[in-house]
């Protein structure tokens, strides 16, 4: 599978290549709450931005609340010259308009994501299944699988 | 549902770190699986021990999966 979007170079310098993904628990987590009558939260469908800079991927603690996801352990991160604990979730990530594969289970970092438009990077973690281009010349970004 | 989620999985960090050089000498690399002050076993992967809590404690208790490693890691966020 490809996904390939183009940018005008302004919008791409600006706020890098983003790509539409929807948080939810894990399908193994969902069989089990069906199981066993359980009703979890929603998905939710967010913004997200392809972050080459990202070890992890990071969601906003907003949206790990939201989709009430189940916390399974803390992961050190250094941002913005501090360095702190923040809590690790497991969830899914899926790719709604792409038909890109999800990623299920994924470990998601919950950590603020100040003034930025997204609610979630993708990192490394991510890209280490993809290969991306970037094309700042002509604006366009493609992911293969 | 009715979640209760324990203080950032405190009892469970203090267990793994109580136990960890222990586990480095015979389970170096895998992934940890504990739910208050009980080790569950050891998987290798993330995935794995995932299903197993799952398993285990259901999906109305948080639990711990940590990788045992001897330093941990710091993952940068540019």
């Amino acid at each position: 599978m490809k996904y390939s979007r183009s940018y005008s170079r302004t919008d791409l310098r600006r706020t890098g290549p983003k790509i539409t993904v929807t948080i939810s628990h894990p399908q193994k987590s969902i069989a089990f709450a069906e199981r066993s009558h359980v009703q979890l939260k929603k998905p939710y469908t967010v913004t997200a931005l392809i972050d080459t800079g990202a070890a992890r991927t990071v969601i906003s603690p907003e949206l790990a609340s939201t989709c009430g996801l189940q916390q399974t352990g803390e992961a050190r991160i250094a941002s913005a010259g501090h360095v702190t604990d923040r809590p690790e979730f497991v969830g899914a990530i899926n790719f709604p308009d792409d038909g890109l594969q999800g990623f299920d289970p994924i470990s998601l970092v919950a950590c603020p994501l100040p003034k930025q438009e997204v609610a979630c990077l993708l990192g490394r973690d991510v890209l280490e299944r993809w290969s991306l281009t970037y094309d700042g010349r002509s604006g366009l970004v493609e992911v293969e699988e | 549902m009715k979640h209760k989620p324990k203080e950032s999985l405190s009892e469970e960090l203090s267990w793994y770190e109580s136990n960890k050089n222990n586990w480095l000498e015979s389970h170096s690399g895998e992934f940890v699986l504990v739910g208050g002050k009980t080790t569950v076993g050891f998987f290798p992967s993330y995935e794995k021990a995932y299903e197993a809590g799952l398993e285990a404690f259901g999906i109305g208790t948080d639990f711990l999966i940590k990788q045992v490693v001897e330093h941990e890691p710091v993952f940068v966020i540019y």
